[in-house]
């Protein structure tokens, strides 16, 4: 019985490098804004200057993707990216009038 | 003396006699004209009405509008995003105003078929009444200021709420559409 040869695993691109980064920014950029549970703590914390940070960094690598990425994706990084900043500005609005 | 002022009067007269007749000739050449010219449309919609046709905007062009349209949209959303999360207008300026004036052309065909489509919220009414002097509904709130930063900081809280709806009310019509042509 021969013995079978482990099957070589393909290589990531750097596009799939870019959006598993990108998919890691936007998470935390969500938790950072205070609408989704920090893991560490149970608790909703507000950061709004780490959650401009990580949406910068996911706009720049959006950048990055350009034609690399199939459509649907593309679109989908957009929406996430336009979700994003309308939520920042929501929640920059509400931090300044509480202040 | 009483002859030469006479003859006056009746020069004076003739002179306005002619000049009323040429602004008549005129006027009424004029509107001749703009009848003319107004005539391809008429009788388009004419042949459309004997035909058995509405004069409303066909399915087919109403998609087209609807798609250009939603791509126009898309891109006035990501104006206000980048401009109010960077929370500076200026850089977005000139392309806010392009967007704009294809909007203001093409919502006006839009509207009368969007409208049954969409959710109705009083803070759209009154953030046109305060910026534009006029009620708006959702779509219109998000171009009707002249300036982009005007936009953001009259916003109290309600433009992500004001996107949903726009958005939500572009998805209900191209539904409704797509069902039409579907059956």
């Amino acid at each position: 019985m021969a013995e079978e040869t482990p099957k070589p695993q393909a290589q990531a691109t750097v596009y799939e490098l870019i959006l598993y980064a990108f998919n890691l920014l936007t998470g935390y950029a969500w938790q950072a804004m205070g609408y989704v549970v920090n893991p560490a703590t149970g608790k909703t914390e507000v950061n709004l200057e780490e959650a401009k940070i990580a949406i910068d960094c996911a706009d720049f690598l959006a950048g990055k993707l350009g034609d690399h990425v199939e459509p649907e994706v593309r679109k989908e990084v957009e929406r996430v990216l336009r979700d994003l900043k309308l939520n920042y500005v929501s929640r920059s609005a509400e931090a300044s009038k509480e202040a | 003396m009483g002859l030469t002022t006479f003859a006056r009067a009746i020069a004076d007269g003739a002179g306005r006699l002619l000049w009323k007749t040429q602004l008549t000739l005129r006027t009424t050449g004029l509107q001749l004209l703009s009848t003319v010219r107004a005539l391809p449309e008429t009788v388009a919609e004419q042949i459309r009405t004997w035909r058995g046709h509405t004069l409303a905007m066909p399915i087919d062009e109403q998609r087209q509008l609807l798609a250009e349209f939603y791509e126009k949209f898309e891109d006035l959303v990501e104006l206000i995003c980048d401009a109010g999360f960077n929370a500076d207008a200026t850089p977005y300026q000139a392309r806010y105003e392009e967007v704009r004036a294809w909007m203001m052309r093409a919502y006006p065909l839009l509207k009368p078929y969007m409208s049954a489509h969409l959710s109705y919220d009083p803070s759209d009414a009154e953030f046109g009444l305060s910026v534009a002097g006029y009620a708006t509904d959702a779509m219109e709130a998000l171009f009707c200021a002249e300036q982009l930063h005007t936009l953001l900081e009259k916003d109290e809280g309600h433009l992500i709420g004001r996107i949903e709806r726009a958005r939500s009310g572009l998805y209900r019509y191209a539904d409704y559409l797509r069902g039409i042509i579907g059956t």
